[in-house]
């Protein structure tokens, strides 16, 4: 045996050993405290031992799964798009409601068929003439709300665009101070853990506005990269996100698209968009899903306005808008499409009591006299408009619901359209958000805290602080002893 | 070494596999009170289409059962009236044959002349019968009564027969000097003078304003039928006229043989009118089986259609109380669960 073993360095190792209990039990508090945080990570006191034999928590760090973080942001992003889009989809649900609701546009042009069925079969009624005219108006003001709703939908995405860009960036700068302070800590070696879980936190919460990926250098630095490859935060500097919003939306506005330093990421304009997170599914609903569904609508109301068309008996093959007029001109509307007609569209003037108008006109003509006979039960313009409703007609392929239709197929086309959109929405929203609970568990169980494994930890560092408390004090015990035997020899 | 579970992972579970079972159990709860699923839509997706016309096909056919319903009705009064139409003409062609041995002329035809009266005026009322305030003999023209009252005060008919008599004869119907009258010299009268009066221009100037063009309604999707027939029908004209001669000629007055003469050209209009009236009452009864097969066809087709918005539609009720239970009792041990792991932790036995 050759070390050099006295006393006092026994002491300095003893207390040592309770400096290190001391720390660790700090570490174990903080872990105990972070126990339910979502996104806290275990932190643990790395041990080493020093020169003199004893021993001491070198630094702290925490524990990582990149892989499964990486699981977690993508699941994030992807719950968040489909979250977006489902949330759009429920208020245009609200249009059609149920089949058996009778609210959507479907059931109340099913709803006037009947009506001018009956009054077709009694033309001489005026109640029933009445009645017609009634579901009429019923049916034009339905696709006006739905056209309003359309719009509110694509108005409300606008703004929730807004909001998640000024999320974004605000997001952007945290993690630029976070990243920073990373990177300080790093060089000197300070305890980065929280800085590391506030990150992480970070990039989370980034993650539900728009897709990301990150790298991280070797001294810690971290960049981040939009989905479609655009760097969002590069070599310690954040991009630019911008978006102008728009406030008021009709169907012909075109919703501006969202900036990365000046690359467009959404709408048509971008050659790579971006394709998960709140923002994208935004985009989509705004852009796409409203517009198409809009279309769909639109259609209909020209459909519904040139199957009322009524065309000069004298042969000059002149044809003006009937019942149906968009927003009160009798001229017929573009066989090309008018965007916004739905909202538009009327029950003419002058079938309408309330405006004065007569409802047997319906029957006999408005713009021109069928009736020439003036006959009571004149019905062949009412047989003419039945056959016409359930006549195949041409619509616009925008609408993606098929270009030949009858007037009634085409909206019942268009119900089936948007419940189908919702079926995949929701059936897309659970994987993603199946997926997201998963990835959480597994981060949380390979990175996160267990109260039950941080208690028996605490049980070792009691003991071993025990057992270093006792050797202190044994030690304190042994230099009693020698100093008063030193004494006694000196007195003696 | 076993990896462990974090405390966070295993609250969140259990809390998430709650809501989850919650939501579903909601969901559950709604499909057995209603039978229907939560979410039609949702559920049936790019479906729906299907249903919301099945639907609206079913509507339409409960709108013509309605419609048809109210078709029939105007159907069998007019089957009603005609009935009546043709009671009243046999009646006064019985009197017409019984009188016509009858040399006085003037006890019979005096009887045979108010029966006349009366089936005038029996005739007029049915044509202008109307349901609703429709009037089911004019046609589309179904607002204004069809057959203009003969005893109206200035009717345009009446006075047309009056002025043609006396213009013809000198003097008037009621006038004694009817009894002069020969019998080719009615003869004439009646062809040349009074007959033209129930046809062509004068009928639907002084007579009709019915239109001549027959109403007509849907009675099933792929069917329309004629509804009514039009108070210009022949053998309407061909009655009003047989009636009037007997009625409103002098009959009473007449000679023997002018008598004779008008009592066989009134017999020969009735008994062609008789013939006219049968074929309408044939043709009404014609679309009155047709409206009855399409009902029954219509109804047959409503049954196909509930059930198959059913197959749609309709949850199995079993399937989905079973899912309730079944959710109850997951949720249940959820919350046992909660509380048990609760318990489970090492802080309690240090």
């Amino acid at each position: 045996m050759n070390f050099p073993m006295n006393l006092s360095s026994a002491l300095n190792i003893a207390q040592s050993g309770v400096e290190t209990s001391t720390a660790l039990s700090d570490i174990i508090s903080r872990n105990i405290s972070g126990a339910n945080t979502s996104g806290f990570s275990q932190k643990i006191g790395n041990v080493v031992t020093t020169l003199d034999g004893g021993s001491e928590v070198a630094s702290i760090s925490n524990a990582q799964n990149q892989a499964l973080f990486n699981n977690v942001l993508g699941a994030t992003s992807g719950s968040s798009m489909q979250s977006a889009i489902s949330a759009g989809l429920t208020t245009l649900k609200t249009i059609v409601g149920q089949p058996s609701g009778d609210t959507s546009p479907a059931a109340k042009l099913s709803d006037f068929t009947n009506a001018l069925q009956q009054y077709e079969a009694s033309p001489g009624d005026t109640s029933l003439a009445t009645a017609a005219i009634t579901a009429a108006q019923n049916l034009a003001s339905t696709l006006n709300n739905a056209s309003a709703t359309v719009q509110q939908v694509r108005e409300q995405a606008d703004s929730q665009m807004a909001s998640s860009v000024s999320t974004i960036n605000s997001l952007l700068s945290q993690f630029q101070g976070v990243n920073a302070q990373i990177l300080a800590g790093n060089a000197t070696g300070g305890d980065v853990t929280n800085l590391v879980d506030a990150r992480n936190s970070i990039l989370t919460q980034l993650s539900q506005q728009i897709g990301i990926t990150t790298s991280t250098a070797p001294n810690g630095e971290m960049s981040i990269y939009a989905d479609n490859g655009l760097p969002l935060f590069e070599n310690g500097v954040a991009s630019s996100v911008t978006f102008q919003p728009t406030s008021a939306y009709s169907a012909t506005t075109t919703g501006n698209a969202v900036y990365i330093d000046g690359v467009p990421v959404t709408g048509s304009s971008a050659v790579m968009p971006v394709q998960s997170g709140a923002l994208a599914g935004l985009a989509n609903l705004r852009d796409n899903i409203s517009v198409t569904y809009q279309t769909q609508l639109d259609e209909t109301a020209r459909g519904l306005i040139d199957a009322f068309a009524e065309t000069d008996p004298s042969g000059s093959g002149t044809t003006l808008a009937g019942l149906f007029t968009n927003a009160g001109s009798t001229a017929l509307p573009s066989a090309s499409g008018v965007p916004g007609l739905s909202g538009q569209i009327a029950v003419n003037a002058a079938v309408d009591p309330s405006q004065g108008g007569n409802p047997s006109l319906l029957g006999n003509g408005i713009n021109f006299n069928y009736n020439t006979s003036n006959a009571a039960s004149y019905n062949t313009q009412l047989e003419e408009y039945i056959t016409n409703l359930s006549t195949a007609q041409t619509f616009n392929s925008a609408g993606d619901i098929g270009t030949s239709n009858t007037l009634s197929g085409y909206a019942a086309a268009s119900v089936s359209w948007l419940d189908a959109q919702q079926q995949s929405v929701s059936s897309e929203s659970t994987y993603q958000s199946t997926l997201l609970s998963t990835s959480t568990t597994a981060l949380s169980n390979a990175t996160g805290v267990s109260l039950d494994d941080e208690m028996s930890q605490m049980l070792d560092i009691e003991n071993s602080y025990g057992a270093s408390a006792k050797l202190l004090s044994s030690l304190n015990s042994m230099f009693s002893t020698l100093v008063n035997e030193l004494n006694n020899i000196v007195t003696a | 070494m076993t990896p462990f579970i974090s405390s966070y992972a295993l609250s969140t579970n259990l809390m998430q596999s709650i809501l989850t079972a919650q939501n579903n159990l909601a969901q559950a709860e709604q499909e057995v009170s209603t039978g229907t699923y939560a979410d039609v839509g949702l559920t049936l997706g790019a479906q729906t289409s299907q249903d919301i016309s099945l639907r609206s096909e079913q509507s339409l056919l409960e709108t013509l059962n309605t419609t048809n319903n109210l078709v029939s009705t105007n159907l069998s009064t007019a089957q009603n009236a005609l009935q009546t139409l043709q009671t009243t003409a046999q009646n006064l062609l019985k009197s017409l044959v019984g009188t016509s041995g009858d040399n006085g002329a003037s006890d019979g035809a005096a009887s045979v002349q108010q029966d006349a009266q009366s089936a005038l005026q029996s005739l007029i009322s049915e044509l202008n019968t109307n349901v609703n305030g429709s009037y089911i003999f004019a046609g589309i023209n179904t607002s204004v009564a069809p057959i203009t009252d003969y005893y109206g005060a200035g009717a345009p008919n009446q006075s047309a027969v009056n002025t043609a008599f006396s213009s013809t004869f000198g003097f008037s119907q009621s006038s004694s000097n009817v009894s002069t009258i020969t019998s080719s010299q009615m003869q004439s009268f009646l062809t040349n003078q009074f007959a033209p009066l129930f046809q062509g221009s004068n009928w639907t100037s002084d007579w009709s304003s019915a239109s001549n063009t027959a109403t007509t309604a849907e009675i099933s999707p792929s069917q329309t039928v004629t509804t009514s027939v039009s108070a210009n029908q022949p053998a309407f004209q061909e009655l009003a006229q047989a009636y009037t001669m007997v009625a409103e000629l002098g009959t009473q007055n007449l000679s023997s043989s002018a008598y004779q003469t008008l009592s066989s050209n009134a017999q020969s209009l009735i008994n062609s009118a008789l013939t006219g009236l049968t074929d309408l009452q044939s043709q009404l009864g014609t679309v009155q089986s047709a409206i009855t097969a399409a009902n029954s066809q219509m109804s047959v087709q409503m049954n196909v259609l509930s059930t198959q918005i059913g197959n749609l539609e309709n949850v199995n009720t079993y399937q989905a109380s079973t899912q309730v239970t079944d959710l109850q009792t997951q949720i249940e041990t959820a919350y046992t669960l909660t509380s048990q792991l609760s318990q489970l932790s090492l802080v309690k036995y240090l």
